[in-house]
């Protein structure tokens, strides 16, 4: 079975057919990343910072550590996507636990926004 | 007999840089997401313009010029044909909640603002044209207003809505949380970083991206165009192909 070489012509439509189909991936690419920004931002607007840390606060004092007086410190707040944020808790003079506990809420976009936490997680 | 084009590269280089001088108008802070909005929308209503009869006449073999339609009459149904899609367009980027009213009067209109954004899209206009006019086919001119109005309309969408939520937090004094390290959102988080090393903010961000997706499709289709030409069988330095 032999094959013919392709003809300068036909690279030529190859070629042109790889750079159409890759231009229209990276513009679907680019406005997926515009969209997601703007996103991202439109649930930021809508959370308070402090309300959050309140929030992370209380419920990780609850939920790991009631007896302890210890002030718990939220040392990160992270946006997860899906309308849920993460927060880092560092119990900085407890001895239990002594790690860092991570929260997990989900975000209402509501005026003002509805936070609840629906995960706590120790990180040794 | 119209002149060819006889420089591939210099034609690819020029599409491209001509489409990032909005850019330089929005870093320089002459121009923001509205005036965008209004440069890219004249070159893409020429380049509708030029397509739609080439279109018709592709599809139905009906050629109004030999029909006896008047030149004026050309214009006019070529420019419906690109006002209709247009001001949806306009309309879709503030939302479609919005109202053309509220966008006029939210933004800071001055005559020579609008002369300015005007002015540039006509200059990006009369290349386009000019290319258009020496051979690119109808597939690759439609592509081109095509995938031109869909970053536009995005584009100018989510940038004028990201500028809008960019201000409520920084009235609210609240903070940014951090997206950087996000799952799932490597190109925002590259962006972000991005940007916010160079100290920008959302609306240069959509400039950015606007500005860099129109220079990034015109400098890609115009080789597409070079390599669907006839002509460029031969050496690189080949011309496109002479619409007669």
């Amino acid at each position: 079975m032999s094959s013919t070489p392709p003809t300068r012509s036909g690279r030529r439509t190859a070629v042109a057919a790889v750079l159409i189909v890759g231009l229209v991936v990276a513009n679907f690419s680019f406005i997926s990343a515009l969209s997601t920004f703007e996103r991202v931002l439109a649930v930021q607007s809508r959370i308070p910072g402090d309300q959050a840390t309140q929030v992370c606060q209380n419920a990780a004092r609850r939920a790991l550590d009631p007896r302890a007086h210890a002030e718990p410190t939220v040392v990160d707040l992270r946006y997860l996507g899906d309308n849920t944020a993460e927060a880092r808790t560092v119990f900085a003079y407890s001895d239990r636990p002594d790690g860092v506990i991570r929260c997990t809420f989900a975000l209402e976009a509501s005026r003002p926004p509805q936070l609840t936490v629906v995960d706590l997680e120790v990180v040794r | 007999m119209k002149a060819p084009i006889t420089n591939p590269w210099l034609d690819t280089t020029t599409a491209a840089l001509i489409h990032l001088i909005p850019l330089a108008l929005v870093l320089a802070g002459r121009f923001d997401a509205i005036d965008l909005l209004i440069v890219y929308t004249v070159e893409i209503a020429v380049g509708l313009a030029f397509a739609i009869p080439r279109l018709v006449r592709r599809i139905s073999g009906i050629d109004w010029a030999e029909r006896g339609v008047p030149r004026g009459g050309r214009i006019v149904v070529a420019t419906m044909a690109v006002s209709v899609p247009l001001v949806g367009l306009g309309l879709y980027a503030y939302g479609w909640g919005e109202t053309a009213v509220e966008l006029v009067t939210a933004t800071d209109w001055s005559v020579a603002r609008i002369l300015l954004a005007i002015f540039t899209g006509a200059s990006l206009a009369a290349y386009t044209g000019y290319r258009l006019r020496r051979g690119d086919t109808t597939a690759v001119g439609l592509g081109r207003v095509m995938l031109q109005m869909l970053v536009l309309g995005f584009g100018v969408t989510y940038g004028l809505r990201a500028s809008e939520h960019a201000a409520t937090l920084a009235e609210a004094g609240w903070e940014l949380l951090d997206v950087t390290g996000s799952r799932g959102y490597t190109w925002t988080a590259w962006f972000v970083q991005a940007t916010e090393s160079l100290g920008l903010g959302p609306e240069v961000f959509a400039a950015i991206f606007i500005a860099g997706m129109m220079a990034l499709n015109e400098a890609v289709l115009t080789v597409v165009s070079h390599l669907r030409s006839p002509r460029s069988e031969g050496p690189p330095s080949s011309s496109l192909p002479v619409e007669r």
